[in-house]
């Protein structure tokens, strides 16, 4: 073929494609254009001119309201949930896994998945409002265990951090090592409700995780980190006598926070705190919670070692958690047993508190 | 292979440790690894109750190192659940196996790993951490 044909097919074929690209980048301007939208929240109880063309999750943390996602606006998680009463069209092929029919009827949506494209009325729970996002400086790193971490922050001047004994913060991590992205998980607060300007956060190293792995190898003190929250329904009830507490790992943050709340503000209940752990070197905060053990004698912590080792010479209570739970709690009455931990832990024990009575209504623990 | 809007949405909500840089369209990263298997006379469902077997196994002494036949398998579990990308109703416990057979190897997994393999037949891309190799795995679980 003659090598001047050659050319001006070539030079023809990319004519084509760069006028393809223009229509292609006009059109985006022109149909994904959607101009000024209202949101109209509670009944007008807010309302917000935004932007349209983006999730309403994203528009929503733009103007600063924080709705609970555990998967970062993936459609994994199915946590980001808000009542959408107008302006979302149909619920789509990515929704409907996570919508209940009785949610259908709520007009809940996936607000990760839904994006504004004209004016919507949007059902918001109070409580949300009072979410705040937090650039915090890391005071201190500190090993707990061998694979648990306590990363202590000082909330910036001019904000103070306010939470229910027992509520959880999203923590953003930055790319680092090989990690490209940034990524967000949640973790229960284990400091004290009553501190307003630091946070602590214990967190656990899951091997090939994105964010335990940043905090466990790339964080240092003196780092910037970006929170928002706090969030979360796993809090003190207390419509009864007794807390059964249980706990395992770094389940033990909320509980920790829980425990000194319910101390601090003098409250009458008798606690009672199995903790979960294989061996000795699982365990973390033992000295602090004999201590609270001889200050106030309502409390009692009940470590239980699954595998112990030899050489960890343990004389106190041996088996899974759910052993001690089993022997030492008569029945549901009067209670209310709150739960953190791993999902087989936790399953095993909502079984054993059931048998004895426990319900529903009160047991309490965090679904992320 | 040219992806349909369903697979770019997934795509885009993936982590990119999932995919590890891998920018073959979803579609061709599981039909070239379902082709491997296949060719070795074997399904994903084979490779995934093997897994599961293992895991089981493991479960009963959470955090402590089991034997089960020739492998060692340590199952240990973490606070919380994580979805499927693949937009599945399905939020997996976050529980990694880790399994080291009789010459040494030793290969980790999530329960998620199992579901994808299962359901999606997805490996995850070339060059993500998470990637379990079809006939590596396979040769490991003494399935060929």
């Amino acid at each position: 073929m003659d090598f001047s044909v050659i050319l001006r097919t070539v030079g023809i074929l990319s004519l084509i494609s760069a006028a393809l690209s223009a229509i292609i980048s006009l059109s985006e301007k022109v149909f994904n254009n959607y101009g000024t939208c209202e949101l109209d929240i509670n009944g007008g109880r807010k309302v917000l001119k935004v932007e349209g063309g983006r999730s309403l999750l994203s528009t929503l943390a733009s103007e600063k309201i924080y709705i609970p996602s555990a998967c970062g606006g993936k459609a994994t998680c199915g946590l980001c949930k808000v009542q959408v009463l107008e302006g979302a069209g149909p619920i789509l092929p990515t929704e409907e896994p996570y919508l209940s029919q009785q949610e259908r009827e709520k007009h809940m949506r996936l607000s990760c998945q839904i994006k504004v494209k004209g004016n919507m009325k949007l059902g918001i729970p109070e409580e949300l409002f009072n979410i705040q996002e937090f650039v915090c400086e890391v005071e201190s790193l500190t090993d707990m265990t061998y694979d648990i971490k306590r990363v202590r922050m000082k909330i910036p001047e001019g904000q103070q951090i306010s939470f229910k004994a027992g509520q959880f913060m999203q923590f953003y991590s930055k790319p680092y090592g090989k990690v490209k992205e940034e990524a967000f998980r949640a973790y229960s607060i284990s400091s004290k409700a009553s501190e307003h300007d630091h946070v602590e956060l214990l967190i656990r190293l899951v091997p090939g995780g994105l964010v335990t792995g940043y905090v466990h190898t790339a964080l240092k003190e003196g780092d910037k980190v970006r929170l928002s929250g706090p969030y979360g329904d796993f809090y003190l009830r207390g419509n009864c006598e007794e807390l059964i507490m249980i706990a395992g790992g770094s389940g033990l943050a909320p509980i920790r926070s829980l425990i000194y709340d319910v101390i601090e503000k003098g409250l009458p209940h008798k606690i009672r705190f199995f903790f979960g752990a294989n061996s000795r070197r699982d365990l973390y905060y033992v000295e602090e919670f004999a201590q609270i053990e001889k200050d106030y004698p309502q409390f009692s912590f009940i470590p239980c070692l699954a595998f112990p080792k030899p050489e960890d010479e343990w004389t106190g209570n041996t088996g899974f958690v759910t052993v001690a739970l089993d022997r030492d709690v008569d029945s549901g009455a009067g209670k209310e047993a709150y739960l953190c931990g791993s999902p087989g832990m936790l399953d095993a024990s909502i079984k054993v508190l059931k048998s004895k009575g426990f319900t529903d209504e009160t047991i309490f623990y965090d679904k992320f | 292979m040219k992806e349909n809007p369903i697979e770019l949405k997934l795509r885009q909500d993936m982590t990119e440790s999932l995919l590890g840089g891998d920018t073959r369209p979803l579609s061709e990263i599981i039909e070239s690894d379902l082709a491997e298997l296949s060719a070795a006379g074997l399904t994903q469902r084979q490779l995934a109750e093997a897994m599961r077997a293992l895991t089981e196994k493991g479960l009963a002494r959470q955090g402590i190192e089991t034997r089960a036949g020739d492998h060692t398998v340590l199952v240990e579990e973490y606070m919380g659940r994580i979805g499927c990308p693949f937009k599945h109703a399905v939020r997996e416990a976050k529980r990694n196996t880790t399994v080291t057979d009789g010459k040494g190897k030793t290969l980790r997994w999530s329960d998620l790993s199992i579901h994808l393999i299962e359901a999606h037949g997805f490996f995850q891309g070339l060059g993500s951490p998470y990637r379990l190799e079809p006939l590596e795995l396979a040769a490991f679980l003494g399935l060929i």
